[in-house]
């Protein structure tokens, strides 16, 4: 239990019994002082002082009890009486606030008619009037406040030296605080480098997600267009050969009809009936000239373009047929060289009555498998037969480049023979305006003779009897460079070269 | 014949209710539970100016307790009390006069450098004479043996709050009285550096409490329970993520104690003391610098998760399981020279 030696060096060794008698001594007296300073504590006299009756106290006794004991007291001791009520409230309050002076107050009751009266003994109270007159008097005045001076002038070395360490202690802390900020900043500026670095490293990992997701796509695409490639390439090779397999089928079929048609000739002219009338050499030469006929069906179908092309193309004329038909009073119209039948067939879906002639049996045959009225024949010998003012109009697509040219002549005046008033006469034919067309077109069926221009073609029509002949340049170039040049040359050329590859002439009949 | 011990406690003037009170109870049962007749001895103390400071001594060393078998002192300056047969565990002294003497007086008159000498001597001279000083926590006996060149005796002693236990982890909390010296504002301050959408629950009321709710007006992840229940402090802690506590120069820190015990991390400070001692970096929390930025930090690898907490709050758990009521009990019903063979029930 001994510590005592090791009791802390700043503090003095004290007992603690005596401490505490000591603050017990301190804790009374600031009782003491509190009840002095309240007024409330003064009123229960003879509770708080019963010994101030006991005895007789002597002057510097009676200076130390608390005021309101102070009051009573003085009253017995001066004036041999307890204070009246409202005496001792008044007594009491003026020396609480200060109006008078404990002294002033013994003086006063000594002096006064009463005190003398009674003359009543305070040990010590004379000795203490003397000594407040010293001590009130001008050199103990001016001994007090040269005291107090003094006092205060011996403490100034201790203030500044008190000030100095202030400020001294003040230095240091805000020295310290300014490391303590720098130490912070520091901390902070490593904080901020690993944000930034982790941010960098997140920013470049990013970046190689985003290239890698890039490249994914970029092959993701890559294959997507090799699909499609592949599958558009294989579509066009079903295609073409699903083409070439239906060319081909045409082809046996017209083979077909070819020897049917041969075949029932051969047993016509070898029948009884027909060997009397000699016929053999007859039917022999007109044998020879259908055996083309295959070929240039063929022919046409390669180069002359699609069906629906064509009826396309030639559905234009339909309104001048219209108007024709009505001027002619319902009037058929006719077709020569009516080939596969596509004007035909453009004609009956406009409910126009139509006969088409042509020379090729196998063409006539599949017109006539689509229900067509189609005819085997020349078209001169065809013309020659129908009867006057019987049609509304002559059509005649691609045939007159095939003929020579007085037949073209002899074909023009039947024509305008066998129309009726109000009708026309329409030809088709390509156009040697387009040099191409002249040059290299025109020459593609081997059965052509000479390219008509369309000059010739309408002063035939013109010189023959027709009138208000009208040219209609048809199917230029699909040429997807063309433009619209100010360079006359140029448009010129562009014209030549990319200009109308046939052209139509229209003859009307008079009425 | 069982030995009458009385536990002197002190009844503040302010009818503040803390950690104190719970400290007496506690104390009490664990005595009662050894097999001795403890009770409660309440008297007022008083330390709202020196004058009364000085009363309070003298009503504790006036205090006859010669009907008791054995007295057991804690706070100051019950210890002052005068018997034959005392013991100290002392939780602290008037720490106004010790550790927060600078904080509380930046410009100490000379009145007051005399009243520290006073109170410093007392203290030094009273704690000489029990039989045995024990003390809370090793925060307690480095004060007394720097100020007082006293040594004394560490024993901890648990939380008197009952039925902890281990929850879901939702949100951080903060327990306690706000008051400066548990910097509170520190934790608000150190959410501003937290990104996490975590709520941090602070619970308690305090003279401090107007400041701190002006400090956390900005962040709606901050709330303040006000007052609860013992049962709804309980629950609180089961359901946190974590403990934020992060006071200065703590003596005890139960707070640490009461997270622990239930299953939680607990993030503190360096200059926090005690709680320092009890928590291990980055085992069972985090021991941060006392600093926003840095407890944000720690806030944010428990809120993300990558600290494990359910780990942190088992191993915090397992550190502080020595800590019981029952060898409090033993250790100072042996200091008082009683045995405490009689027991109310089984450990």
């Amino acid at each position: 239990m001994d510590r005592t030696d090791t009791a802390s060096a700043n503090s003095p060794k004290l007992d603690l019994d005596e401490m505490m008698e000591r603050i017990r001594a301190e804790v009374a007296e600031r009782k003491r002082q509190a009840g002095e300073a309240s007024p409330t504590n003064g009123l229960d006299v003879s509770n708080t002082v019963p010994d101030v009756m006991a005895r007789v106290l002597t002057a510097r006794e009676l200076l130390a009890l608390p005021v309101a004991e102070f009051v009573r007291a003085s009253y017995i001791a001066l004036l041999g009486r307890e204070p009246q009520p409202d005496e001792f409230t008044i007594l009491r309050d003026r020396l609480l606030v200060g109006h008078v002076g404990r002294m002033r107050v013994l003086r006063e009751f000594r002096t006064s008619r009463e005190g003398r009266a009674r003359g009543l003994h305070v040990e010590g109270l004379t000795r203490e009037f003397v000594w407040d007159r010293i001590c009130w008097s001008p050199p103990a005045k001016f001994g007090r406040l040269a005291g107090r001076v003094a006092k205060d002038f011996w403490r100034l070395p201790r203030n500044i030296r008190q000030f100095i360490a202030r400020v001294e202690a003040l230095e240091r802390r805000a020295a310290e605080a300014g490391l303590a900020i720098k130490a912070i900043h520091s901390n902070r500026a490593a904080d901020r480098q690993t944000a930034a670095a982790h941010t960098s490293q997140v920013q470049s990992e990013l970046g190689q997600l985003r290239g890698r997701t890039d490249a994914i796509n970029r092959t993701l695409s890559d294959r997507a267009r090799a699909i499609e490639g592949s599958a558009a390439r294989t579509k066009a090779d079903i295609n073409a050969q699903i083409a070439e397999i239906h060319t081909s089928l045409i082809d046996h079929w017209r083979n077909i009809v070819d020897y049917k048609l041969r075949a029932e000739a051969l047993l016509v002219s070898a029948s009884p009936e027909s060997a009397t009338a000699a016929s053999g050499p007859a039917t022999a030469r007109t044998e020879k000239a259908h055996l083309l006929d295959p070929l240039y069906l063929s022919f046409e179908d390669r180069y002359r373009g699609t069906r629906a092309d064509i009826k396309q193309r030639q559905s234009i004329f339909v309104p001048l047929v219209e108007t024709c038909v009505r001027a002619t009073g319902e009037a058929p119209v006719v077709d020569l060289g009516c080939g596969r039948g596509e004007w035909l067939e453009v004609l009956a879906e406009s409910g126009i009555a139509a006969q088409g002639y042509d020379m090729n049996r196998i063409a006539v045959e599949e017109c006539r498998k689509r229900g067509l009225d189609a005819r085997l024949g020349e078209a001169i010998e065809a013309l020659a037969a129908l009867p006057d003012n019987s049609c509304s109009v002559v059509t005649g697509f691609h045939i007159i480049e095939h003929l020579p040219f007085e037949v073209l002549v002899a074909l023009i005046d039947h024509a305008l023979r066998v129309l009726r008033p109000g009708g026309a006469v329409v030809l088709e034919t390509p156009n040697p305006a387009n040099v191409i067309v002249a040059a290299e077109r025109f020459y593609f069926d081997p059965t052509h003779r000479n390219p008509l221009p369309s000059e010739l073609t309408a002063y035939l029509l013109k010189s023959r009897g027709f009138g208000g002949i009208e040219v209609l340049p048809l199917h230029p170039v699909e040429w997807e460079s063309r433009q619209d040049y100010v360079d006359p040359m140029l448009a010129y050329l562009q014209d030549k070269l990319f200009g109308p590859q046939d052209y139509g002439v229209v003859g009307r009949k008079g009425a | 014949m069982k030995p009458r011990v009385g536990i002197l406690a002190c009844r503040s003037a302010s009818g503040e209710q803390g950690g104190a009170e719970r400290f007496f109870v506690g104390l009490r049962d664990a005595l009662l539970d050894a097999g001795a007749a403890a009770e409660i001895v309440e008297i007022d103390s008083n330390e709202s100016d020196f004058g009364q400071i000085r009363q309070s001594y003298l009503r504790f060393y006036d205090l006859n307790l010669d009907e008791f078998d054995g007295v057991i002192s804690a706070k100051a300056p019950s210890y002052v009390v005068r018997h034959r047969n005392h013991v100290c565990y002392l939780m602290h002294t008037m720490r106004v006069f010790y550790d927060m003497f600078e904080s509380t007086f930046p410009k100490p008159t000379t009145e007051v450098i005399g009243q520290r000498r006073l109170i410093h001597a007392l203290d030094t001279a009273a704690l000489q004479r029990p039989q045995q000083v024990f003390a809370i926590g090793k925060e307690v006996v480095e004060r007394l043996h720097r100020f007082n060149g006293l040594d004394a005796t560490v024993m901890r002693h648990p939380t008197s709050l009952r039925g902890l236990h281990e929850g879901s982890f939702r949100y951080l909390f903060l327990p306690g009285r706000l008051h400066r010296w548990k910097r509170t504002d520190l934790a608000i301050k150190a959410m501003r550096f937290v990104t996490a959408p975590v709520e941090l629950v602070i619970a308690g009321t305090g003279e401090d409490e107007e400041q701190f709710r002006r400090l956390a007006a900005e962040d709606s992840r901050i709330r303040f329970t006000g007052r609860v229940s013992d049962e709804a402090l309980v629950e609180l802690y089961a359901n946190a993520l974590a403990v934020i506590f992060t006071p200065q120069n703590e003596d005890l820190g139960l707070v640490a104690l009461e997270a622990f015990q239930s299953g939680k991390p607990v993030v503190t400070c360096t200059d926090s003391g005690e709680p320092a001692r009890i928590v291990e970096d980055r085992r069972s929390g985090f021991v941060c610098r006392p600093d926003p930025a840095h407890i944000g930090a720690c806030i944010e690898q428990l809120a993300y998760g990558s600290a494990d907490v359910a780990e942190m709050g088992r191993t915090g758990r397992a550190a502080i399981a020595s800590i019981s009521w029952d060898n409090v009990a033993t250790v100072l019903s042996g200091a008082l020279g009683f045995q405490s063979q009689e027991r109310r029930h089984a450990p």
